[in-house]
């Protein structure tokens, strides 16, 4: 049977636990490192899907100044923590969007689109097709940046990452759809993305990357 | 009937509504003879007339030609399908290529080649950059959307020799197969270009798609096959994974928006057959029964049906999706028809049908305790291009 389609994250008492321990993440920030070695020098119009309290977009920020910025997110508390952090960057936009539908079609385009621990809270169908949204959303030169949580290819595996996190199997994230490296990979290069590459990893994070050529 | 746009890359297409250059054509000309009728009697406006109106065929004749060439599939599937044989030494081509009217053309099918033997040329026998060109080919006949259905498909080998080697699925079959993602076969039918037919296919197990073109302008893609076993990847790092999930969901969907008499027509059997009908069938006639007619829908429901159309033809590039549509407006929406037999609840046995007078679309999932579906796209006239190309016989012979 289908993952029961199960995602806690609108609920505020949810979004509070995972920010209390968002920064107990092991080796959490090496990925976020890499990730923003792959955004272009130069980048202009970023896009951060699932941008939770804005730890990423911060982070993208200060590497690059002059980008401007759309913050998406469905979970209310979230948004306020989005709303709260950005209030006085003009050049972010905070979107209340719930990635489950089709992207809002007045986005505009991107020179980069990035992501972080939240596309595995969709159903497999729906990974699919987001990511064929995003390739029509980039800008030729525009690159996807994905840092999340895969799937481990044995049970064991996946205990052990639990394990790391000081986590029992029966405390695991409920909204979680873990998918494998490999097919996401497969995915992204069908799409049409090119420099497909699983460019980090430790245990079950993974930063998956994808370039729209000019 | 209205049924929700469907978007296929830079094409919104409404199904039931006539295509974009048609129904530009038809308007341009209604103006044409509003201009000529009003211009007739005078001779100064005559001759003004006759330069304006050669001005501005001219230009609807580059914008016609503009968007034809950007949304038309034969030039671009002719320029991939010669690029891929140009890469190929002497022995490969021999292997991917056979005359247009060679019988290899029509034999097809989507079971195992240990079970059904085929020609052409495997992906797994290329180079990479042999593959990159067999697969730009491939590209250029579906939709992002198909293209990543093809290319899962075949990955799904993987997973498929996974669960047969740990003794699950039909492991005894599965010893006899060899489950191997890049077993497809690529073949060249004819000489690629802009004149005369030609005709290209991709096919292995759950995969067949064969491609017809006529002087670089029609192009047909059926039979169209997608197949996916397992169905639903139920453990392992690719658990929840469903491949054919919208074929499946969208026809249950419209099953059960439907009231009891309409629930009545609809299921002709409480059993599922043990595949679809037709299975490979050279050629086919419309089944019976037909189930429910679109005739006998709310429009909502109409709206379902055809979004189960769609789940089928979006997987095809977008003059493609047109062309169908097109064409089975013309024969009448209200006239498909939509069957299911066996049960409704996901997991069990089930099969269904949508036929239209031209088309018939067959979905059956029943093997491997119903997790292992079939579904094909078949035209009772034009699989292969027959239509088409029977046209193209009356006027060479003219």
């Amino acid at each position: 049977m289908d993952s029961p389609d199960v995602n806690l994250w609108q609920s505020p008492v949810h979004a509070i636990d995972y920010l209390c321990k968002a920064d107990t993440i092991p080796h959490r920030s090496e990925g976020e490192d890499v990730l923003l070695e792959f955004l272009p020098e130069t980048v202009g119009r970023v896009l951060d899907l699932g941008s939770g309290d804005g730890r990423l977009l911060a982070l993208a920020k200060l590497n690059r100044p002059n980008a401007t910025a759309v913050a998406l997110d469905f979970s209310p508390t979230m948004i306020d923590r989005l709303r709260a952090r950005f209030a006085a960057d003009t050049s972010i936009e905070v979107v209340v969007h719930d990635l489950a539908h089709p992207l809002p079609q007045l986005l505009g385009r991107f020179d980069a689109i990035i992501s972080s621990f939240a596309i595995h809270h969709l159903p497999h169908r729906r990974k699919r097709s987001l990511y064929g949204e995003l390739f029509e959303l980039l800008n030729a030169g525009g690159v996807f940046c994905n840092l999340e949580h895969v799937a481990s290819p044995t049970i064991a595996l996946h205990h052990e990452f639990l394990a790391a996190l000081s986590l029992a199997p029966d405390e695991e994230d409920p909204s979680n759809k873990l998918l494998d490296v490999e097919t996401q990979l497969q995915w992204l290069r069908a799409t049409g993305f090119d420099n497909v590459d699983c460019h980090w990893k430790w245990r079950e994070l993974a930063l998956l990357a994808g370039d729209k050529l000019q | 009937v209205q049924a929700n746009p469907v978007r296929h890359g830079a094409v919104i297409i409404a199904p039931g509504a006539p295509v974009v250059v048609p129904t530009l054509t038809h308007s341009l000309s209604e103006h044409f003879v509003q201009y000529c009728c009003f211009t007739r009697k005078d001779p100064a406006m005559r001759t003004a007339r006759s330069f304006r109106i050669l001005a501005w065929l001219a230009c609807v004749g580059v914008w016609l030609g503009a968007v034809y060439a950007s949304e038309s599939s034969p030039a671009p599937m002719a320029a991939a399908a010669s690029k891929f044989l140009a890469s190929l030494p002497p022995e490969q081509k021999a292997q991917a290529t056979f005359p247009f009217d060679s019988g290899e053309r029509e034999h097809w099918g989507f079971v195992p080649t240990e079970i059904f033997p085929r020609k052409g040329l495997t992906i797994g026998a290329m180079s990479e950059p042999q593959r990159k060109l067999a697969h730009d080919l491939l590209k250029t006949g579906l939709s992002q959307k198909g293209y990543l259905t093809a290319t899962s498909i075949m990955q799904l080998e993987d997973v498929l020799r996974v669960i047969e080697d740990a003794g699950g699925g039909d492991a005894a079959a599965g010893r006899r197969m060899e489950r191997n993602p890049v077993k497809y076969f690529v073949s060249v039918f004819g000489t690629p270009g802009a004149h005369g037919a030609w005709g290209w296919r991709v096919e292995g197990h759950h995969v067949s798609l064969n491609f017809t073109i006529v002087d670089g302008k029609l192009v047909t893609a059926t039979p169209q096959f997608f197949g996916s076993n397992p169905a639903e990847v139920r453990d392992g790092p690719k658990k929840g994974l469903r491949i054919l999930a919208d074929e499946e969901d969208s026809a249950r969907t419209l099953l059960m928006a439907l009231n009891p008499t309409q629930r009545a027509k609809a299921v002709i059997n409480t059993t599922a057959p043990g595949d679809i009908v037709t299975g490979n069938k050279l050629t086919i006639d419309p089944l019976s029964p037909a189930g429910i007619s679109a005739a006998d829908l709310e429009a909502s429901q109409r709206d379902l049906l055809m979004k189960v159309i769609d789940a089928y033809a979006s997987a095809m590039a977008p003059d493609i999706v047109a062309d169908r549509m097109t064409k089975l407006r013309q024969a009448g929406i209200e006239r498909i028809g939509f069957a299911w037999a066996g049960e409704a609840e996901r997991g069990k046995k089930h099969y269904y049908r949508v036929q239209g007078p031209t088309f018939l679309i067959e979905y059956d999932n029943t093997q491997n305790d119903a997790n292992h579906i079939h579904s094909v796209w078949r035209d009772f006239n034009g699989d292969f291009g027959r239509d088409v190309l029977r046209e193209h016989m009356k006027s060479v012979a003219h």
